[in-house]
């Protein structure tokens, strides 16, 4: 509890999140109530990753498999199941595929089980897309999906819950045989670390969260295509904001959503290729010359400060 | 009692033949001396004992029990810890959390952060590392990673330590420092220890009972005094006829 409380700044940080979110419906309106949603979806996916990959180093890159998953498990059930039952069995679903794709998945590292990841995410989407097909719908249409006011409260549900998973398993003894497990796998079991059964749990709680995430975007586009549901690129901007926030542990996330959905904000509408551009120049950038991300310079920046 | 039984342990890798028909016992309180030129198979017999490789033939038995197929944190938790040849550190994490992940997860399982601290600055004080303890493991020279090697085996609170070259690479100073190191913790917290050493001098000064290995194969175990003597020891490490 002790390890929980000193993290006020970022508790605090969290709190004035939602409570801006919560109130921007009545505030600022429609359109600023899609942004709110798209950056707590952001927060609740990164939290998510991080909470396996930051802290296991095992970097994925197939993240929306999850989120592919639960977004099927809801448009599927449309109509016939409620939604309050849906949403979470998505990530239910998608945390059990975890688990069942964990064993053989994990038994490799490094850039082969990026590779990996990659292509289970691939191999999910074709499949899904042969079912849909041999069902003969091309793409679904949702009506009478909830509004988006209701969905961004929800989704700030889900952000909040993934940023204290993720803070919680870095304060946790958990989340320390995780961190021994990034550090030096072999030492780690050496220690008496389990290694195998702290991996599968890691990575299926870090499913649960985009699946439920993806159920609530489907809702959201009310308009279900599998390619577009299941796009690698959902993968990559996860990937690339852990990369900008830094840190490895929950304040990353919550920085790197901020900024990039900040600057798609800034140059989506006036200069799409732009914003490209710039993402790819920001993540090279990042990489080489801040790998720590903007955590770690916020920081550097504040021991300058005070010396 | 014997602590620890090796009962014809035997190892393939395809059709190279590392371990043999190694058949010893260990009793309790004992440092072993674990000699054999490079490739005699003495680090396959500790990864073997502590389960990071499976035995082809033969069985391990600890505490009367067998262990053989258990995973390596099982293998810890009940009370074997070993050290690496090529020193395996939490390079990212300070000494303190290297050790404080050791009782976090090895036999002692403790639980108050408080307390795990504080038994985590007894322990590098112990092996002489208290005043780096804030130092990442990864900017530390050999001989404190070779002595956080120890620390983070202590740890675990084992009964049984196995010591994979600890004092390769150090200088003939720090070799004796480790030396003092091994034999108060061996007193402190009653150990048995089985060393594995190129320093042959420390080996004899250390060890209680020898065994060494060849190509695989058992050839000589008796008193450090006897194994210098020893014809098929003096045949393969200084190449004598047999008279």
């Amino acid at each position: 509890m002790k390890e929980i409380t000193r993290n006020w700044p970022f508790l605090g940080c969290l709190l004035v999140l939602a409570g801006a979110g919560i109130a921007t419906p009545h505030l600022f309106g429609a359109y600023w109530t899609l942004v709110a949603l798209n950056l707590a979806m952001w927060i609740a996916l990164t939290q998510s990753w991080t909470l396996f990959s930051g802290m296991t180093g095992y970097i994925s890159l197939g993240h929306v498999v999850f989120y592919g998953i639960g977004a099927y498990v809801v448009v599927a059930t449309f109509k016939t199941v409620p939604l309050w039952i849906s949403v979470p069995m998505g990530g239910v679903v998608a945390a059990l595929f975890a688990l069942i794709v964990a064993l053989p998945v994990l038994r490799v590292r490094g850039p082969y089980f990026v590779i990996l990841t990659f292509g289970v995410a691939e191999l999910v989407k074709f499949i899904i897309l042969n079912i849909e097909t041999g069902l003969g719908k091309s793409s679904r249409l949702l009506f009478g999906a909830p509004g988006a006011q209701t969905l961004l409260y929800v989704m700030i549900c889900l952000a909040i819950a993934a940023s204290g998973l993720t803070l919680f398993a870095k304060v946790s003894r958990f989340g320390r045989g995780l961190t021994a497990i990034r550090e030096d796998e072999t030492a780690a079991e050496t220690v008496g670390i389990p290694v195998a059964r702290y991996k599968v749990i890691a990575f299926a709680a870090s499913a649960a969260i985009p699946g439920m995430v993806g159920g609530l975007m489907a809702l959201r586009s009310t308009y279900f295509e599998v390619l577009q549901v299941f796009n690698p690129i959902v993968s990559f901007t996860i990937v690339t904001m852990a990369i900008i926030g830094g840190s490895g542990d929950a304040r990353g996330p919550l920085f790197g959503a901020a900024f990039m959905v900040g600057l798609s904000e800034l140059l989506w509408a006036n200069a799409p290729r732009l914003y490209m551009i710039l993402l790819g120049l920001f993540l090279v950038g990042f990489v080489v010359f801040a790998p720590s991300g903007l955590v770690g310079l916020l920081a550097r920046r504040g021991r300058e400060t005070s010396a | 009692m014997s602590l620890l039984i090796a009962d014809g342990i035997g190892k393939s890798f395809g059709g190279l033949r590392a371990l043999a028909g190694v058949s010893f016992a260990v009793d309790e309180g004992e440092i072993v001396g674990l000699m054999g030129a490079n490739g005699a198979g003495k680090t396959t017999l500790f990864s073997i004992i502590a389960g990071h490789q499976r035995a082809s033939e033969g069985a391990i038995r600890f505490k009367g029990a067998s262990i053989s197929g258990l995973r390596p944190d099982q293998v810890c938790r009940l009370g074997i810890a070993r050290t690496f040849q090529i020193v395996r550190p939490f390079a990212g994490l300070s000494a303190r959390d290297n050790v404080e992940t050791a009782l976090l997860f090895g036999g002692a399982q403790q639980s108050a952060s408080a307390k795990v601290s504080d038994r985590a600055m007894e322990i590098l004080e112990e092996v002489g590392l208290v005043d780096q303890w804030q130092k990442p493991a990864g900017a530390m020279t050999l001989s404190g990673r070779k002595r956080l090697e120890v620390a983070r085996a202590l740890g675990t609170a084992p009964e049984l330590l196995l010591l994979d070259e600890v004092m390769a690479g150090l200088t003939p100073a720090e070799v004796a420092e480790m030396l003092e190191t091994l034999r108060s913790v061996k007193r402190g917290y009653n150990l048995t220890i089985v060393i594995i050493e190129h320093v042959v001098r420390a080996l004899v000064e250390l060890s209680d009972r020898i065994i060494v290995l060849h190509h695989g194969e058992l050839i000589a175990e008796g008193a450090p005094a006897d194994i210098a003597k020893d014809k098929s020891v003096r045949a393969v490490y200084f190449g004598e006829e047999d008279a």
